[in-house]
């Protein structure tokens, strides 16, 4: 655990040689401070070096996809630690590679609408006017419509897949996003040192760029973490409703959803699903939390 | 203020014809072809000519978008691709069980986290606020559907407390609305801790304690109340995602909401049926939010003044 | 460090709560909890609950055309005729007689006194003005009416159709539920038959709460008097998760679910409180190919496919072993029911197959289309076992309607559909080339269709028999797509309910049915 959590604590300290009172080094600091936040991260940190290590662990081909009917729905043992499916395939090897698909996934969903929500929360922030009315707009129309519901919209559309389920995740996201950084950018857009980097010319782009966006980091990273938590859980409701991740790739809320009918007889093939989804979940949120609190100094 | 609500109702309109648009045009460049899916698939091209022009669909799509519009402005949702009936006989007999199912759900959520987020702000800190915050996020952590099926087992089959399903009586909202509110008792208890926390620390409470009053006097009568407003917040701004949220609800536990109707439409393309749907959603939407600004108004005086 | 340990504990006791809730719900079964359904007997009398997957789009006969709409109909409704649910044969509803003059000119003599529910009697107007409103208004319809060339009132309780050309599918067709007949009076009026469904049938439509339940009360007007309906009340209600709806039963909130998840079969077996009936249905399932494309225009290739695939697989992994493996071109449960010149698993013949088809099997990729979650399952085994031959399966999951607009436009190389005719001559018809029209890529010979048209037109049964057994040899080896199983219905319901025939066409006549006394 100390050893984990020892490049966070240097590379603060090394932040704060440099800059004395950055607000990312005093960040990590209060961040250190609160256990439940370094669990977070840790949890998070081992779920992803999980994902990395998939290959290494089980061999795709012949223990994810490969079927062995013979030995279907066999509870928890030796041979098989979390049981096997329906199709005698192996559990643990399946929630293993699934952790790839399920965080590439919600990583993806969620960097593809902090990259354009925040684009167009940024252009609207700093240009103001009529043109973040009507973004602002556009966002209000977006947000009104209930996220499970516009996502499936989405997918009709465009048709099952991997990738087109990453945009319908993401699309409904944009609001959330456009938001924070509108925000953010609407308290740091008449500062001081902004106005100095448009007084020796600087083009907007650069202003808002290196200047601006910098400076309303935190509240999007927080965001950031709790919307891939959202996401995942999303991207289960979809499983759900039968527009999840085509079989038979492996990922956590396919599994959770086609184990449901199997719920009664084995349950294994629900929990352990569910477990790592709510693990992760859990994870991201306490991390998520835990920076919020770091960055809120009104609870130091 | 009556200014403020009109201004308010007013600024829906955009709102609703960019939904409207948005979904119409999504849901239209969809493969799948409603005719096909109400003929099956051994119908003939004549067939399917012959009723696609029956139900008009054979129009441009502007055409059909205009006249759907006309007709939304004269209070018309239009007639069902799928049922043939008049869509707001069929939004309108389900849209209120799932608003009184997210009531509530919320009443639940809120009577579940405000206790967990006081307790965790006035023991902050220690294993209780842990244990509290802990509580709150497990509601978010797992997905809707499997915790409703675990609801179901224990409560409607071990335990015999609950009825499975349908909306039949009172007993029918219980499990459904735990799990619906459970979903969103984290940051309800969240917000609640932290403006509590905040509000803590106010001179005023400093005061009253150095009084002598009794600790949960302080926290009932001066802190709670002014910690309220961020809570309302986050609660209005739920309903919005429970309003979203009871699709899942309500399919395991087969209530007859206007969520599962959605559901159905999506897949059925039913156009007028999902565009009805969602006005109805974004006109609840927009004027929870504002009923969500008004309260502000009888929780604090202070935002009151802003209105006239 | 003494904080985090702190919470490292309560997270496996958070866990460890979690995992007692699935606990409970797995260790539930044996218990089986809610084993006695909790309403007493007398409760039960007059009334039963149904549980439903989907909710029927309309009450009328003819805007839809679905297993639970009809399912609806045949409540309400009748035809002329009528399909028995045991034997698949047409038997005599409304009609009481019928005699065949020249080929082509049907006389139907009705029976008598037969009462709608709006207690007006039934007259050969009525079914005149049946048919020729849905002929002209229904385009849904012209698969069961289009050959009918006309329909005349001979007197009050006689009827002439008259067909265009011999026709021997006729007397299918007017069982069909396009062909229920409504009163005349209604039908002119403008009566909505969705809000009002008056027909004739053994139970009369009471509310439609949408999106929970429908209710009858039973018809004690109702014209047979060997099957008067017995139990008074009628609910179906509409449960989408089959989790819920077993959960439902077994809570004895319903009293019979009437789609069991295959699943909860065993579970609900093993109850003495449950009755579970099975039937064959003769819903058959196939690998459509699209036959326009190559190289599945090559038989060859067809029949390798259909060695490669292990039917036993698929029932076992994908069905929960609740199907029966079918190989033939039509459903076993029809009289006409052969398998002569079909072919099994057999991976040799497979590759024998390939071989002399000559090309390089891993050249050959076959998307399949799968339209919900149980065609996936089997798509996947069928992914394995391809694999085997050297084909490359690959599965492309999508939604209905992308499902149905892609295979009529012809745009696509294999999906997984099923046929369910409730007779020979309709499923095999659907092998003539003019279905080509409907489903690019269907079969196009010559000789199986001119097997067909002279099969339709021989009215004399014994004939027809003979050429359809002509017919179902000729496809069996043509494999036009390689048949995979047929479904097993599954009807799960209170052991005190007797009556219940569970039919091969998917429908159970609940008024056949009763309570124990």
């Amino acid at each position: 655990m100390q050893n984990t959590t020892a490049p966070a604590v240097s590379r603060a300290e090394a932040v704060k040689k440099y800059k004395k009172t950055s607000q990312f080094g005093e960040t990590m600091k209060r961040m250190a401070r609160n256990k439940a936040a370094v669990l977070g991260l840790i949890i998070l940190v081992a779920l992803i070096l999980m994902s990395l290590c998939a290959d290494f662990l089980y061999d795709y081909d012949t223990y994810v996809v490969k079927q062995n009917i013979a030995d279907r729905l066999q509870w928890p043992s030796a041979q098989h630690p979390l049981g096997t499916d329906e199709f005698g395939r192996d559990l643990l090897a399946r929630i293993v590679h699934g952790s790839r698909t399920s965080l590439l996934l919600s990583f993806a969903a969620v960097a593809l609408s902090l990259a354009v929500g925040g684009f167009l929360g940024a252009i609207a922030g700093y240009y103001g006017k009529w043109l973040d009315n009507l973004l602002m707009r556009i966002m209000d129309v977006i947000l009104a419509i209930p996220m499970t519901l516009f996502a499936m919209v989405i997918v009709a559309a465009l048709g099952a897949s991997t990738l087109n389920l990453v945009i319908a995740l993401s699309v409904s996201q944009i609001p959330t996003f456009a938001r924070v950084v509108r925000g953010a950018v609407l308290t740091v857009k008449d500062s001081e040192y902004i106005e100095a980097a448009r007084a020796i010319g600087q083009r907007d782009l650069s202003i808002i760029s290196a200047h601006v966006l910098p400076n309303c980091m935190a509240p999007i990273i927080v965001q950031t973490t709790l919307r891939i938590a959202a996401t995942i859980t999303s991207t289960a409701s979809l499983s759900f409703l039968g527009l999840g991740v085509t079989a038979p790739t492996p990922e956590w809320g396919a599994l959770l959803s086609t184990g449901r009918t199997f719920i009664r007889d084995s349950s294994y093939l629900t929990f352990f699903p569910g477990l790592f989804i709510m693990i992760t979940i859990l994870s991201l949120n306490l991390l998520g939390d835990g920076l919020r609190d770091a960055l809120d100094p009104r609870l130091r | 203020m009556i200014k403020y609500v009109v201004k308010r109702l007013l600024a829906l309109i955009p709102v609703i014809i960019g939904v409207t648009m948005l979904v119409f045009f999504i849901l239209k460049s969809a493969p799948g072809d409603p005719v096909r899916l109400i003929l099956g698939e051994q119908a003939t091209p004549e067939q399917v000519a012959e009723l696609t022009e029956q139900m008009g669909l054979d129009q441009p799509l502007l055409v059909q978008y205009v006249k759907y519009m006309i007709g939304l402005v004269q209070g018309d949702l239009g007639i069902a691709y799928s049922t043939r009936r008049p869509v707001a006989d069929e939004v309108f007999s389900r849209f209120p069980y799932t608003l009184k199912l997210s009531l509530v759900a919320t009443v639940v959520s809120i009577a579940l986290a405000i206790p967990l987020g006081i307790i965790a702000a006035v023991k902050q800190n220690t294993v209780i606020d842990n244990v509290s915050m802990f509580v709150a996020l497990i509601g978010i952590s797992m997905p809707m559907f499997w915790l409703a099926l675990l609801l179901m087992l224990l409560f409607s089959l071990k335990l015999g407390w609950f009825p499975v399903s349908g909306a039949a009586s009172w007993q029918s909202y219980i499990l459904p609305a735990f799990a619906l509110g459970f979903m969103n008792m984290a940051s309800t208890a969240r917000t609640t801790r932290s403006s509590m926390l905040e509000t803590i620390r106010q001179d005023y409470i400093r005061t009253a304690r150095s009084k002598g009053v009794s600790n949960s006097v302080v926290i009932r009568k001066h802190a709670f109340k002014n910690a309220l407003i961020p809570t309302i917040t986050v609660c209005g701004l739920q309903i919005g995602s429970l309003l979203g949220g009871s699709v899942l609800c309500e399919t395991v536990f087969a209530w007859p909401g206007i969520g599962r109707l959605m559901v159905q439409a999506i897949s059925a393309r039913d156009v007028p049926m999902v565009l009805g749907c969602t006005v109805i959603f974004t006109i609840c939407f927009s004027i929870v939010n504002l009923l969500v600004d008004l309260l502000y108004g009888f929780v604090d005086p202070r935002i009151k003044s802003m209105y006239s | 460090m003494k904080k985090s340990k702190r919470l490292v504990s309560l997270l496996l006791a958070a866990m460890f709560t979690v995992g007692t809730l699935a606990g409970c719900s797995s260790g539930g079964t044996s218990s089986g909890a809610g084993g006695t359904p909790s309403g007493s007997g007398e409760a039960h009398a007059d009334s039963l609950v149904i549980a439903t997957q989907s909710e029927p789009a309309s009450l009328t006969t003819y805007d839809h055309d679905s297993l639970i709409g009809v399912s609806m109909n045949i409540l309400t409704y009748n035809g002329l005729m009528r399909i028995d649910q045991g034997t698949l044969k047409t038997e005599y509803d409304l009609a009481e007689s019928h005699t065949v003059e020249n080929d082509v000119d049907w006389i139907f003599k009705l029976k008598q006194g037969v009462k709608f529910h709006d207690g007006t009697e039934l007259h050969a107007e009525d079914v005149v003005a049946t048919i020729e409103w849905v002929k002209a208004n229904v385009p849904g319809s012209s698969g069961y009416t289009g050959k009918i060339a006309s329909v005349e009132e001979v007197d009050e309780y006689t009827v002439k159709i008259t067909t265009d050309g011999p026709y021997a599918g006729l007397l299918y067709d007017l069982g069909y539920h396009y062909n229920f007949i409504m009163p005349k009076a209604l039908i002119e009026s403008g009566n909505d038959f969705n809000t009002n469904p008056v027909g004739t049938g053994p139970y009369k439509f009471v509310e439609w709460s949408h999106g929970d339940h429908i209710t009858f009360t039973k018809n004690e007007d109702y014209f047979d008097e060997t099957c008067k309906p017995s139990i008074t009340e009628l609910t179906w209600r509409f449960i989408p998760e089959g989790t819920s709806r077993t959960i439902a039963l077994e809570a004895g909130e319903v009293d019979f679910v009437y789609e069991v998840e295959t699943t909860d079969v065993s579970r609900l077996q093993s109850n003495s409180a449950f009755t579970v009936a099975e039937v064959t249905s003769v819903e058959n399932w196939f690998l459509n190919l699209n036959k326009d494309l190559a190289p599945f225009d090559d038989v060859n290739v067809r029949k390798a496919i259909n060695c490669a695939i292990n039917r036993d697989n698929i029932i076992n992994g994908a069905l929960n072993g609740y199907a029966k493996a079918n190989i033939s071109c039509v459903p076993v449960g029809y009289a006409e029911y052969s398998d002569e010149g079909a072919e099994g698993y057999d991976l040799e013949k497979a590759k024998e197959y390939l071989t002399a088809w000559g090309g390089d099997p891993s050249t050959i990729s076959l998307p399949i289309l799968c339209s919900n979650d149980v065609k996936v399952r089997i798509a996947t085994i069928m992914q394995a076992d391809l694999a085997e031959i050297g084909i490359n399966v690959e599965i492309v999951s999508m939604d209905q309607a992308t499902y149905l607009s892609q295979t009529s436009s012809g745009d696509f190389t294999a999906a997984l559909t099923s046929w369910s005719p409730s007779n020979a001559l309709t499923y095999l018809q659907r092998y003539h080339s003019r279905r080509r029209a409907s489903n690019p890529g269907s079969l196009n010979d010559p000789e199986v269709d001119a097997l067909v048209e002279q099969a339709e037109s021989t009215i004399d049964e014994a004939a027809r028999t003979e050429l359809l057994h002509e017919i179902i040899v000729k496809v069996n080896g043509l494999v036009p797509q390689p048949t995979l199983y047929q479904s097993v219905n599954f009807r799960a319901f209170d052991a005190r309910l007797k009556g219940v025939v569970p039919s091969a066409t998917g429908y159970v006549d609940f008024h056949r049915c009763y309570w124990e006394a």
